[in-house]
């Protein structure tokens, strides 16, 4: 530690020097060790040099006289974090991340995430700071950094206030939940459905009476995370709310459980409104459709809008009931298969709104079957995305080895799942003949191009192995494809060696 | 020898650098990859007729040459192929190398023949007035020059005085750029920034008045000590020649003895003065267990020329500037550069800073000093960062250090060893060893 006299010395030079010689001259101390007789020896000197010269011994000695600093017992270095159960991804793939979060490849964030989740491997420890980051910024990132940030992630998440979303299982979000304001209890609400719902549902219940009409809409939205039938008594009673906001919500979330009383309402309501015949000999079978008339008590309770008389309204509500009920309680009704009721209904003028009802109805029930022939007769990304991935791919290789460009365009410009090898490899060859559908149906070149840019996040990233068969494309003279190529090339370059990177170090 | 992706990022001029290399940095790019055992060189389709031919020469430090017209240095398709080397060493082939590789290089040995001679001449130029007799005749700028200084610190001091008699208090906002004018116009460019630096301790936060007595008590050491001069010893003399802002040439440096070693590079950083970007490389002597440092200077955005980069080890005779405390060094002779294998031997906080106190009795104007703290962790204290040994001791850490949860990401909060610098109220920590790696703070998403 410094000597004192030294310190005092110091601070009353400090202070002359503020207030100026002119007002107090710094007074010089009696020989009795060495310092005090090395400053003794400024007497006799101009008042301001005395200062001047003072600064320079005393400050030479207070530099080297610089004690250490011990650690106050109140303050604790962080206990060091719990040993890791998984393994920390490779060096290479460590430089992967570097390059996606420098921003070119930013776009295949979640597809890395993804890619150490399913090969169980841990985000390099270095870059966790940074992706921590990231995870503020953005929800669906984090949720899935959660996977992989590991124990060393929670562990820093803990002493950093900017990330205690990650600290620990929901207790960030309890925490947000009881004291967040509107849009952060929200979130929070969400982020504890995802891990647990009955946990979500409870919280929302205690708090139901003593939030506003707004309010409750906005969180009642937020039971779609974890949906389940164990839900159903809360949303029945929000049926009955004072919000009409509040009961729309509550409505279509109950249609989402193909058990609950509500569905069951709408089977009733539904069986009055189609009338099936199935053919006979020369007779085709047909399907009757009779318009909903008058919106009762009990139907709007449902969620059905009331009023309006006019035939867009009768027909909104129409789609409404249809696409609440099973598809499968009309095969069940009418001991049809799916195609044999598309085959009826095709001839109908309301086919265009039944096939949409249906497809809604479909895919919130998973039914592949009605997908399946749904598909055949409305080919939309829409539906494709909804098939298991065996199937999807059998489809697009049957377009593509027919030669049906259309067809696989239109799947694939809104497609939402990565396919597999084999489909993946067969839609790569075609690039080009997709292009020029996809030029033919977008308004600009440019937009052609990014959609068939943003066709190769999905591709097996292998498939770039098969780049020459790009290049060996006839006729293809468009400048825009050849840049197209080269963007499609790097993409695909930078996924496999990310896939690499991550796939090689896990066996 | 194995380069990493992090040392090749180092050497890019700037971010954009090596956004535009990253693309170029696959083997489906080039035409032609190959090395042999002292450059690697490759040719690349640019938007000109003929490829662009790269050559990068590993032999002593790192030296690039492209055919392309940019003025980035290095370019980035010199970059990409040392990207290329780093991440797929196994895709350059060995053969012959080409006329317009062995070329370069041969006029690269040449220029570098040509400056060892005229460093060896510096040499025996500077042995010349032999032994003991007293040092060379000034000459006559030398001598205009030593009386203008003496001249500005007459007003400088005088100037000086005036404010210790009216109080610091008086003092206004940049009310010392006029004397900092001045002591340019002196040829006193050293006094010039310490002056220009006192211009913002005021706005340093608490404790500023001590601080600014603490710098006028620097500058008036200097000034007793230049006036002085004659009766110092010469290795002080020189010390105190640099900090008024008398240049050291590398004439002054070749006369030194030479020290053949390896050489770790720790860690390097980056400050801005005088519109110039001054670099500092820190490195440790392993045989002679000292440490030293490489200052490189760049002025808009120019290219450092660096030797050496941290993370590297390299067989080297250097020289230390002639000064009371030798620090500065002079890379003469570079023989072999590998991956840094070992750090450098590591201390408690206490022995660092008794290092640094003994430094301090030899020069008394250091302000940047080589830390290596053994079992060093890091720790939060209200919203500032310490570092804790194993003593129990502390150091504080620069308040604008911007890698502390890099540092708890790496380490999960076990004690590591680490390196930094000391400026005498804080430290900067540079890079830690970890795992046999060095890692240097440094922002990740590099590219």
């Amino acid at each position: 530690m410094m000597s004192d006299t030294l310190e005092k010395n110091w601070q009353i030079l400090v202070n002359t020097a503020l207030l100026g010689t002119e007002r107090q001259p710094l007074p010089l101390p009696e020989p009795t060790d060495g310092l005090s007789s090395s400053l003794h020896k400024l007497a006799g000197l101009p008042a301001e040099k005395q200062n001047l010269l003072a600064a320079a011994l005393l400050g030479a000695c207070r530099k080297a006289a610089l004690g250490v600093g011990v650690r106050d017992p109140l303050d604790q270095p962080p206990s060091p974090a719990p040993a890791e159960p998984l393994a920390v991804c490779s060096p290479q793939a460590a430089a992967c991340l570097s390059r996606i979060l420098g921003n070119k490849w930013q776009q295949l964030l979640m597809e890395y995430l993804q890619l150490l989740q399913d090969h169980r491997q841990l985000a390099p420890t270095r870059m966790l700071p940074e992706l921590l980051d990231q995870g503020r910024k953005n929800l669906e990132v984090r949720t899935a950094l959660m996977k992989v940030i590991g124990e060393r992630g929670r562990w820093l998440a803990m002493m950093n206030p900017a990330w205690d979303y990650a600290a620990s299982g929901g207790a960030a979000a309890e925490q947000a939940w009881q004291t967040g304001k509107k849009a952060a209890r929200l979130q929070a609400l969400t982020e504890i459905r995802t891990l647990d719902p009955a946990r979500g549902r409870a919280l929302l219940e205690e708090a139901w009476k003593s939030e506003g009409a707004v309010e409750r809409a906005s969180l009642l939205g937020a039971l779609e995370e974890g949906l389940n039938p164990e839900d159903e008594a809360f949303l029945e009673a929000a049926l009955d709310d004072r919000s009409m906001e509040v009961r729309a919500i509550a409505a279509d979330l109950l249609t989402r459980l193909p058990e609950s009383a509500l569905v069951g309402r709408m089977q009733e309501r539904g069986l009055a409104l189609l009338k099936f015949q199935p053919g006979f000999l020369l007779v085709k079978p047909s399907l009757e459709v009779i318009l909903p008339k008058d919106v009762d008590d009990a139907m709007a309770r449902d969620g059905i809008k009331k009023g309006g008389g006019k035939k867009a309204e009768k027909s909104e509500r129409l789609a409404y009931i249809i696409q609440s009920i099973p598809p499968r309680f009309w095969n069940q009704t009418w001991k049809a298969s799916p195609r044999q009721i598309l085959e009826a209904a095709k001839d109908s003028d309301w086919f265009e709104l039944l096939g949409g009802a249906w497809t809604i109805a479909a895919a919130v029930n998973k039914d592949v079957e009605w997908l399946e022939e749904l598909l055949g007769h409305f080919p939309s990304g829409a539906i494709f995305n909804q098939l298991p991935d065996e199937r999807r791919e059998l489809y697009l290789l049957g377009w593509l080895n027919t030669k049906n460009y259309v067809m696989a365009w239109k799947v694939l410009a809104d497609i939402k799942k990565p396919l597999g090898y084999e489909a993946s490899a067969a839609v790569f060859d075609q690039l080009w003949n997709l292009y020029v559908v996809a030029q033919s149906t977008t308004h600009s070149e440019w937009e052609a191009n990014s959609e068939v840019y943003h066709l190769c996040y999905y591709l097996h990233p292998r498939v770039v192995e098969r780049k020459d068969r790009l290049t060996g494309v006839k006729n293809a003279s468009s400048s825009h494809w050849e840049g197209l190529t080269e963007k499609v090339v790097d993409l695909l370059s930078f996924r496999q060696e990310m896939w690499t990177a991550v796939i090689s170090t896990s066996k | 020898m194995n380069w990493t992706r992090e040392q090749v990022l180092a050497q890019a001029p700037d971010d954009r650098s090596v956004k535009a290399a990253e693309p170029l940095a696959r083997t489906g790019k080039w035409r032609t990859l190959a090395h042999n055992e002292r450059a690697v060189w490759g040719e690349i389709q640019g938007s000109g007729k003929d490829p662009y031919r790269v050559v990068i020469d590993l032999a002593e430090g790192v030296a690039y040459n492209c055919s392309c017209p940019s003025p980035k240095f290095p370019c980035k398709h010199s970059l990409a192929l040392f990207l290329l080397l780093a991440g797929q060493p196994g895709s350059f082939d060995t053969p012959e190398a080409p006329a317009w590789v062995s070329e370069w290089l041969a006029k690269r040995d040449a220029r570098s023949k040509k400056q060892q001679e005229k460093a060896a001449a510096a040499v025996v130029a500077a042995e010349k007035p032999a032994g003991e007799t007293a040092p060379a005749q000034p000459n006559k700028r030398q001598l205009e020059r030593h009386a203008r200084v003496l001249a500005g610190m007459d007003e400088l001091e005088k100037w000086m005085g005036d404010l210790m008699r009216q109080g610091l208090a008086s003092t206004q906002t940049g009310g010392w750029n006029p004397p900092a004018g001045r002591m340019i116009d002196a040829q006193a460019p050293g006094l010039a920034r310490r002056l220009n630096d006192m211009n913002s301790t005021p706005f340093s936060g608490e404790g500023w008045q001590t601080r600014l007595v603490e710098q006028l008590g620097d500058l008036q050491l200097i000034i007793s000590a230049y006036r002085r001069l004659d009766s110092l010893p010469p290795e002080i003399q020189a010390s105190v020649r640099s900090q008024v802002g008398f240049n050291q040439t590398q004439e002054e440096a070749l006369a030194q003895p030479p020290f053949s070693d390896t050489w770790l590079a720790l860690g390097q950083s980056l400050e801005f003065e005088d519109q110039v970007m001054v670099q500092r490389t820190w490195l440790w002597g392993q045989k002679e267990a000292r440490p030293g440092l490489i200052l490189a200077f760049s002025a808009a955005g120019q290219p450092f020329n660096q030797p050496v980069i941290p993370g590297i080890e390299v067989d080297a005779e250097m020289v230390f500037y002639p000064a009371a405390l030798p620090l500065r060094l002079m890379p003469k002779k570079i023989n072999e550069t590998r991956p840094l294998g070992a750090f450098a031997p590591c201390f408690s906080i206490d022995e660092n800073l008794q290092a640094w106190r003994r430094a301090l009795t030899s020069e008394p104007w250091l302000n940047r000093f080589p830390f290596c703290v053994a079992d060093a962790r890091l720790m939060p204290v209200k919203d500032a960062w310490f570092v804790l040994d194993a003593r129990d001791q502390v150091l504080p850490v620069v308040r604008n250090f911007a890698y502390p949860w890099q540092w708890l990401a790496i380490s999960g909060g076990q004690s590591v060893p680490v390196f930094g610098e000391w400026d005498g109220r804080e430290f900067m920590p540079l890079s830690l060893w970890w795992q046999d790696h060095l890692v240097i703070f440094s922002r990740q998403a590099g590219a």
